[in-house]
């Protein structure tokens, strides 16, 4: 068989979330593909489903209330929502790693900085026992800029950037195919940002890992990701690489195009920014046919309705289905607007 | 944290101090008279006050109080004016029943409370965790002495299994006592396992020790019930600061000759040195035991012992001057 060339593929992927009387459609019907040893961005703002899906590849998601009704999450050649909990408990933190958001709240306050990153290693790594486990803690410190003789230190003796370093060594420590980073620098100031940043990108060289880089800076994507996913509503309204994504002379999804002007810009003058009008729709009741036509400029008719689309099934074979919007496909560039597909025909 | 203690150790005098202040002001104010108790009613009005001159009790307040604090000094609480003898020796008789009923029970409402309590919060909404917590609710509304009542009834008169009262047939006269006051304390223990268990178990930090690939055991454990343990052991203290003082219902019910009781009938019958006494010991113990639970949480929670101890802060920063230079 033919080497697996991504490393992760996730396939028309839906996850709602069911409570008493109410479905949230947190994703709706995505699709995306990491390769190997590259960085994907998904980028949307706060509720578009980024951290939803990342939960998902790990299977974390709440037991009581979350529901995955169709999708695949492929991962080196293996469907992990076919995976039952003890399996998937040696990929985690072995195989798939994941930095959480907030420093100040993911380390346990009552073990020391060496118990948990030992925990991690013992759990993957069974020949590191005594004196060699406590040097790799040693040498794991170091790499994420921390003195190996603070590993018996408790989390409150850390500052929030110290902390996060310490979560990325627990995330890095069994040298992980995937790493997840969910808004790794969303809870830090912005000098401290900029060091952790650098220090990942250097991390990820070194390991030859991919990447998820879960954030909603387009700032963080430009200098540290090789494919960018634009996630709006549950939804992937634009998807290629960095260079498709940043170049403004090619086509953009309208809310990607939003999301560029809402970004201050030194060289041009002007009093104010331009934000997106509107609010991101409830996900438990979400627009018929585009997600984005409530707010879009540029909506017409045919955005309100959901459309018919060409896909294929799982085993390659071509049928129609019904999508929000269609997805029109140039290269490594895929948009899911109606402004870009030719009328009366399936994209 | 040795200095710690001594701080603690050294808060307690000023508070026993006022306690007992307080609780001589208090008995002050009735008016008995041990002179006339002792010497009955047909006494003469001078021998009464001879006696009761020779007690000092003519003296102003704060001259019997001093007095009285000087004795406790010494290792003096004064004599019974009921018993006639030291009111330690009263005390210290009855007292270790009331200790062992305490430990037992104690024992047990942990034991069942914060098991079943960690069970129903890791699994919550299934059919253990309702009935749990119905049944906890229904045995904190049964009041101790009804249940006593009744495992008395079910267990002693109608299977004979154990004895139905008094602390004569070893440790057989200790399992009613024990179970009953154990159990309804269960509950109160189990429900507060349970919501800070789920309160716990739904922090950032569990999420990311299952990111680690921990398994549910170590997770509930290691993780989340560590964490959990400090109101627990709040709650854990002031009951037993309670129970230490004597369960006079359970007393009264299983005829245990506690420290309940003797207070109680010390009030009955106006017997001011061992009330004052018994409460004198009371707030001491309970005292001992918050200070215990003070050095617990120490112990659990190495954010509070780094406040407790202000010198291992120090110690890191000069680490780190001297890791960078």
């Amino acid at each position: 068989m033919e080497k697996q060339q991504n490393l992760l593929e996730i396939k028309h992927l839906t996850i709602q979330y069911v409570t008493e009387g109410e479905v949230v459609h947190a994703v709706n019907d995505i699709s995306l593909t990491i390769p190997k040893g590259k960085t994907l961005g998904l980028v949307g703002e706060t509720g578009a489903g980024k951290t939803t899906t990342a939960l998902s590849i790990l299977q974390l998601l709440p037991k009581f209330t979350a529901r995955i009704p169709t999708g695949e999450i492929w991962f080196d050649g293996e469907n992990l929502l076919e995976k039952n909990e003890a399996r998937m408990r040696k990929i985690r933190g072995g195989r798939i790693s994941m930095i959480f958001q907030d420093p100040m709240t993911s380390l346990n306050p009552v073990l020391t900085v060496r118990d948990q990153i030992a925990e991690v290693l013992k759990l993957h790594r069974h020949d590191l026992k005594g004196e060699a486990l406590d040097q790799e803690i040693g040498r794991l410190l170091e790499m994420v800029g921390i003195p190996a003789f603070r590993m018996s230190d408790y989390p409150h003796q850390f500052s929030g950037g110290m902390k996060q370093r310490v979560v990325i060594a627990i995330a890095i420590a069994c040298s992980p195919e995937l790493l997840i980073a969910d808004e790794p620098t969303t809870a830090l100031d912005v000098t401290i940002q900029a060091q952790v940043l650098n220090m990942m990108r250097r991390l990820r060289r070194e390991l030859g890992s991919s990447m998820l880089m879960i954030t909603h800076d387009l700032g963080v994507v430009a200098n540290i990701c090789d494919y960018v996913a634009i996630m709006y509503a549950g939804e992937i309204v634009e998807y290629g690489t960095v260079e498709d994504i940043f170049d403004p002379e090619r086509k953009h999804h309208p809310y990607t195009e939003g999301l560029f002007r809402s970004i201050p810009n030194i060289y041009v003058e002007s009093h104010r920014l331009q934000p997106i009008d509107g609010l991101m729709p409830e996900p438990t009741n979400l627009p018929q046919g585009c997600m984005f036509h409530p707010r879009c400029p540029h909506c017409m008719e045919r955005c309100t309705v959901p459309c018919k689309t060409a896909a294929t099934d799982g085993d390659g074979k071509a049928q129609i289905v019904e999508a929000s919007a269609p997805t029109v496909v140039e290269g490594t560039h895929s948009i899911k607007c109606h402004l870009f597909a030719k009328e009366g025909e399936p994209a | 944290m040795i200095r710690f203690i001594i701080k603690r150790l050294l808060t307690i005098i000023p508070m026993m101090l006022v306690i007992i202040f307080i609780v001589f002001a208090l008995v002050s104010m009735s008016k008995v008279d041990p002179g006339r108790m002792k010497l009955g009613a047909d006494a003469s009005e001078e021998d009464v006050y001879a006696y009761n001159e020779s007690l000092g009790l003519h003296d102003p307040l704060i001259v019997r109080y001093g007095k009285y604090v000087v004795g406790i000094l010494k290792g003096d609480f004064g004599v019974s004016y009921y018993y006639n003898e030291p009111v330690m020796d009263i005390i210290m008789g009855r007292w270790p029943y009331t200790i062992k009923l305490t430990l037992l029970s104690m024992a047990i409402a942990l034991a069942a409370g914060i098991s079943l309590g960690v069970l129903s919060a890791v699994k919550q909404y299934s059919i253990l965790d309702r009935i749990a917590t119905v049944a906890s609710m229904l045995l904190s509304a049964v009041p101790t002495f009804c249940m006593a009542a009744l495992l008395v009834l079910t267990f002693s008169y109608k299977f004979g299994l154990v004895p139905a009262s008094g602390v004569t047939n070893g440790w057989k006269s200790w399992i009613l006592p024990a179970i009953t006051l154990g159990i309804s304390y269960s509950a109160q223990f189990l429900r507060f396992t349970r919501s800070t268990m789920l309160d716990t178990t739904r922090q950032d930090y569990i999420r990311t020790a299952r990111a680690k690939g921990v398994a549910e055991r170590t997770m509930v454990w290691r993780h989340a019930f560590r964490n959990a343990l400090l109101p627990l052991i709040t709650i854990s203290g002031t009951t037993m600061g309670a129970l230490l003082g004597g369960a006079v219902a359970m007393e009264k019910v299983f005829v245990i000759p506690g420290l309940g009781t003797l207070v109680q009938d010390a009030l009955n019958r106006n017997d001011v040195p061992l009330v004052i006494g018994a409460i004198t010991l009371m707030a001491f113990t309970f005292m001992m035991i918050m200070l215990v639970v003070d050095l617990l949480y120490a112990a659990v929670d190495p954010r509070i012992r780094a406040k407790y101890s202000g010198g291992k802060v120090r110690k890191t920063a000069k680490k780190e001057t001297a890791h960078n230079g």
